[in-house]
């Protein structure tokens, strides 16, 4: 499955609610590494059920953080990069503009209390 | 989930409400322009000091501890949109500020070249430590693209 280009703009929100889970960014690591892989694969090593495993697949799918190819009885799941590549951009430059804006603050602040200690 | 900042700062959280609402104060340190009412449902004006643009509408406002807007880029009508939320809370020496974003929309990054792929993907450490995103620190996931 992969989502319209239109519904991009909708997900930013509900892929960061789908990150916040760390079973789910740990699944989405090693499918980057080894994928694609499918659930079965997935779960080996984890203290949670081929199924708890598919669920989070499926969010994941649901918000075009992953997608998944049939092959044969076997459904194999992938990362999909670009999602996060969106992310990723909006996060570096809000990310370095709050750091200006910041830093700006902190200067006037310290002018502000060194009035203050003047005044 | 979210990018959050937080600045302690010596002073205490009436002076540091002006700092985020009074006029000359926010001009001094949010943008290079700006036109901010500290004021639910007001519509706003920001330059940045990257000349970006934004319109914003301020949210709630809660006087002396939390003022929040919505923001967007000027003219970009399906671009990014996101929440920004300044909450102050008092400390022994003075205040804490807490700056949260939460991106609402988050426009498709079309064509990055490889140079800027790479230099992402240098920043992802800052990013994930911010969003605690660690577990997913794995540069592939963006030079797979």
């Amino acid at each position: 499955m992969t989502v319209p280009r239109g519904r991009e703009l909708d997900l930013a929100g509900p892929r960061l609610e789908a990150l916040a889970d760390p079973t789910r960014r740990a699944l989405l690591g090693q499918l980057a590494e080894e994928g694609p892989l499918s659930a079965t694969r997935l779960a080996q090593g984890r203290p949670i059920s081929r199924q708890a495993v598919a669920k989070h697949l499926q969010l994941l799918e649901s918000v075009g953080l992953v997608t998944s190819t049939r092959s044969g009885r076997e459904t194999r799941f992938d990362t999909c990069p670009g999602a996060l590549r969106d992310l990723a951009g909006w996060l570096a430059a809000a990310s370095d503009a709050w750091d200006r804006r910041l830093d700006r603050l902190a200067a006037r602040a310290r002018e502000r209390a060194g009035e203050r200690a003047q005044g | 989930m979210a990018l959050q900042r937080e600045l302690d700062l010596d002073l205490d959280p009436e002076l540091v409400w002006e700092l985020v609402t009074r006029p000359d104060d926010l001009a001094a340190w949010l943008g290079d322009e700006v036109d901010l009412q500290p004021v639910e449902g007001a519509a706003g004006r920001i330059v940045d000091d990257d000349g970006t643009v934004r319109r914003l509408v301020v949210g709630e406002v809660d006087t002396g501890r939390r003022l929040s807007w919505d923001w967007w880029e000027e003219g970009d009508a399906e671009g990014t949109r996101s929440r920004v939320e300044l909450i102050l809370d008092p400390t022994e020496a003075g205040t804490r500020l807490r700056v949260v974003e939460v991106p609402l929309t988050v426009e498709p990054v079309a064509a990055l070249t490889p140079r800027a792929s790479a230099s992402l993907g240098r920043r992802w450490n800052r990013m994930l430590a911010d969003l605690e995103l660690l577990a997913m620190l794995r540069s592939p996931l963006l030079h797979r693209v």
